[in-house]
């Protein structure tokens, strides 16, 4: 294998607020429908911001999966949705679990699943027992569940995964890294299909966290003012934008070297090309919850070089605009690595428009909205966008930026992802022509 | 682009000595950071013994404000912020000013698997105390997040590489070195900090106690707790702490004329899938023979070649099954087995931080020639003892040995598996 390997999207999984599995949630995106809701339990908390994002997912769904795969006394939320999008993925790309009496494992396939905070829901309840003196009491499923890598580790039990199995962790842009470095796993030849993706809880106190903290000076990280008008409180790109919207949710990918998904016959949704992967090391205007804005625009050049395409092959950017000031510097970011503005600025998309910001999983939801928008070509909606950020609107115009879903002719998207610790990520996809194998 | 790579620096915080000066001593001396914690008696641990890093307050408190992340309350990324530190000044490494701007070629890879316990904890007590929650320290949550080490870490040292936090539960140390490994070696790279911490945390312990995963009946005696290999193993000691290393390229290190620790020559990550015997707590043993196997065979080396193993042998039941899978997977066995020891056996299970702080006592005895004992391992389990011989587990330090190759390995819960090998350096 050399770095002349292909690596294509053949299974895709979706667990997210506007809707689980793959037609639920393709349907969502065409329509423009917003995930986001008014939580009661957050108005009770006395937390400021009372809406956000949760998978659309009931009960009796959740209590059936687990059943099935034998997942005895979860309580991370976060795992389930891994699980469910990861599981999903596996069985759209055409393959099977390993069964459970085999004494070898799938040694070829792989799985990098990332997360921040998937361990809350079992470390909150260990947390009571220990200072109740009841730690005995907490059982033996509490620590895999509370370890950071539970989700990948769960994965890996169910269907078999025989090479590298990790979760990865780099906040906001852990689905965009996951899928690189399955990407580089494939591209190397230590693997010829890994699943990729990203989970994030919902536990009141990882939206709590974030209700409680400012990104910069006294300016507090969630939406404001958007209490009674829930669907409208996400709304990037926008002069309303005023904080993100928490969200909570799991997208996966199988990624797989072209050689082995056209052996297998696999249904192709896109090519990854490539992408890149920096830090700003919290300078020159960069913090913990700042992005430098130099690195902003470098990891888009690096990732064009790595992708060995040009600035105007790019037709859309799914990016991650998460509905406040950062909005405008990754516009502008944009504007300064592609050399396009106005007319000629490629058209632009945020999902968290409808499901909120996902953290750990947003990156993960929006490569498979990409992945979407590529097969059916069409660019969803950016909701409440109507009235653009004046700064935006100096590079943007208005009909870069659709209100509705619209039918487009797609080739490459590229994909942006910013997160706490001055950390970017971007990676290119490009449209794989239906019947050409 | 296939460069070589090479350990330039090394940083450790371990229960049994803090700095690679007293590590290194104290690895020779075979001494054990294992201590009874009357905490743990009063929240009705069964195990109430374990290993912290002697981190004191006023060292803790001046390298934070040295670095301006005073708001840092996490043990585990103090730990690995302190870590990383020692690992680049030893590699002889400028630290950046904050006007300096980010080092594309430099990035991080530094694990753990619940560093952000402080920071739950805090905004769970927040919650419960029915305090106001507005009412919290804004520079809290960030901890909570678990890449929030490496995050740290680019700052304190400029990193504009990719920085990132993995986890693969005690595979997590190991894991970042061979991932760090492979970025430099694909070009992506030239200089990585690698490496990873654990906090110290009865929640962090908790549910390795309730699970009768450590070590029982113990608790008078803490420094005969941990004991892999020994008859008498009962479970692994909960601990904590960092480890960090400097990986670069040879012609980066040689060109600024680093001092060079070892060469890494190549390795494997792999799982075992729970499949076998293997569960998502136990591993699947032809997992880890493929891994070792694979591992060597990346680089050419033959299982004769291997003087020396770093086992994970956490004083489970597992080191059976490691025991078998290493004598397998060399075809090596009774006295013909290379030297193996156990970090463990003095400092107990640093979980995620295992992997890395090993790592760092395996390049030491490479470099320095000498073989750690591996203690109290008095009488080896009837089931190891069948297969290898007693010798090849130093009770006391070997000194002035030339090693030549050494395998690390770990695993972790998920059946998921690290090996990777290393070699004196010989330019």
């Amino acid at each position: 294998m050399s770095k002349n390997t292909r690596v294509v999207i053949t299974g895709l999984g979706v667990c997210s607020p506007i809707g689980t599995g793959l037609k639920a949630f393709k349907a969502g995106l065409k329509k423009g429908i917003s995930g986001i809701r008014y939580h009661e339990i957050l108005e009770q908390q006395n937390y400021r911001c009372h809406i956000g994002g949760l998978p659309l997912l009931e009960q009796k769904q959740i209590d059936a999966f687990t059943k099935q795969y034998g997942l005895v006394k979860m309580k991370g939320t976060g795992i389930i949705y891994g699980c469910m999008a990861g599981l999903e993925a596996w069985y759209d790309a055409g393959l099977e679990l390993l069964p459970s009496k085999s004494s070898q494992a799938a040694w070829d396939y792989g799985c990098i699943f990332g997360t921040c905070t998937n361990g809350i829901d079992a470390i909150d309840y260990g947390i009571s027992l220990v200072d109740t003196g009841n730690v005995r009491k907490m059982g033996g499923r509490t620590a895999q569940q509370a370890m950071n890598s539970g989700v990948s580790a769960y994965l890996g039990g169910i269907i078999g995964i025989g090479n590298q199995l990790t979760t990865n962790s780099s906040s906001c842009i852990t689905g965009v890294e996951a899928a690189l470095e399955g990407f580089n796993r494939i591209r190397e030849g230590k693997s010829s299909i890994v699943l990729v993706g990203s989970a994030e809880s919902s536990h009141h106190n990882v939206w709590g966290g974030y209700d409680g903290m400012t990104l910069y000076d006294d300016f507090y990280a969630l939406a404001k003012g958007y209490n009674d008008r829930p669907e409208k409180g996400s709304c990037p790109m926008s002069t309303g934008a005023n904080g993100l919207v928490p969200g909570s949710g799991g997208g996966a990918m199988v990624l797989e070297s072209l050689q082995s998904a056209q052996k297998r016959g696999a249904r192709i949704y896109g090519e990854l090309l490539g992408g890149s992967l920096i830090c700003g090391a919290q300078r020159a205007g960069g913090t913990m919850t700042i992005n430098n804005r130099q690195s902003m625009e470098d990891v888009i050049g690096f990732a064009l070089e790595a992708a060995k395409i040009s600035p105007d092959e790019i037709d859309l950017v799914c990016g991650h605009l998460p509905s406040y000031i950062m909005d405008v510097y990754e516009v502008q970011a944009l504007a300064g690595a592609l050399k396009r503005k106005g007319n000629d600025f490629p058209y632009i998309n945020a999902l968290k428009s409808m499901t909120g910001h996902c953290f750990a999983a947003s990156s993960s939801l929006e490569l498979v909205a990409t992945a979407l928008q590529l097969q059916d070509q069409f660019i969803h909606p950016t909701l409440n966008a109507e009235q653009l950020d004046q700064e935006i609107a100096a590079i943007v115009p208005r009909s870069k930026v659709p209100l509705k879903s619209i039918k487009k002719r797609l080739n490459i998207v590229a994909k942006t992802s910013y997160g706490f610790g001055d950390v970017a990520g971007c990676v290119m996809v490009r449209h794989w022509p239906e019947g050409v194998k | 682009m296939n460069d070589r790579i090479v350990i330039t620096g090394l940083g450790v915080l371990s229960p049994n000595g803090i700095g690679v000066k007293k590590f290194t001593s104290a690895i020779r001396k075979g001494k054990s950071g294992i201590k009874f914690y009357p905490e743990l008696r009063e929240h009705a641990f069964r195990c109430q013994i374990g290993g912290v890093p002697a981190l004191s307050e006023k060292d803790r408190l001046a390298f934070l404000e040295k670095h301006q992340i005073q708001e840092v309350f996490s043990t585990g990324i103090t730990y690995g912020c302190i870590a990383a530190a020692q690992a680049w000044k030893d590699s002889g490494l400028a630290f950046p000013k904050a006007s300096d701007g980010a080092d594309y070629t430099s990035g991080c890879i530094f694990g753990t698997g619940s560093n952000g316990i402080e920071a739950t904890h805090y905004g769970i007590a927040l919650r419960e105390s029915g305090q106001d929650t507005r009412k919290g320290n804004p520079r809290a949550l960030p901890q909570a997040i678990n890449s929030a080490v490496s995050a740290y870490i680019a700052k304190i040292l400029g990193l504009g590489n990719q920085v990132t936090s993995n986890a693969s539960a005690c595979n997590t140390g190991t894991e970042a070195i061979l991932m760090a490994f492979e970025k430099i070696r694909s070009g992506a790279a030239t200089r990585m900090l690698v490496g990873s911490s654990e906090s110290n945390s009865p929640y962090v312990w908790g549910p390795f106690d309730s699970m009768f995963a450590t070590a029982h009946g113990f608790n008078d005696r803490p420094q005969k707790a941990s004991r892999p290999m020994d008859k008498d193993a009962a479970g692994f000691v909960p601990s904590s702490g960092a480890g960090a290393l400097v990986l670069e390229s040879l012609s980066t290190a040689q060109k600024r004329g680093a001092r060079i620790y070892a060469e890494i020559l190549g390795g494997h990550i792999n799982s075992g899938g729970q499949r076998g015997k293997g569960t998502m707590t136990i591993g699947n043993v032809n997992g880890m023979v493929r891994c070792i196997r694979n591992g060597l065979k990346s680089c050419g080396v033959l299982p004769g070649q291997i003087d020396l193993i770093s086992g994970h042998l956490s004083s489970t039941i597992g080191d059976i099954t490691e025991i078998n899978a290493w004598v397998k997977a060399l075809n090596r066995k009774g006295t013909d087995f290379p030297y193996i020891n156990s970090m463990k056996s003095m400092i107990g299970h640093c979980l995620s931080a295992s992997g890395s702080i090993e790592s760092v006592a395996a390049v030491l005895q490479l470099y320095h020639g000498f073989i750690h004992p591996s203690i109290n391992a008095d009488e080896l389990h009837p089931e190891i003892g069948q297969l290898i011989a007693h010798d090849c587990v130093p009770p006391k330090a070997i000194m002035d040995i030339a090693l030549d190759i050494v395998c690390k390995i770990s695993f972790g819960f998920g059946d998921v598996n690290s090996c990777l090998v290393l070699k004196k350096f010989k330019a």
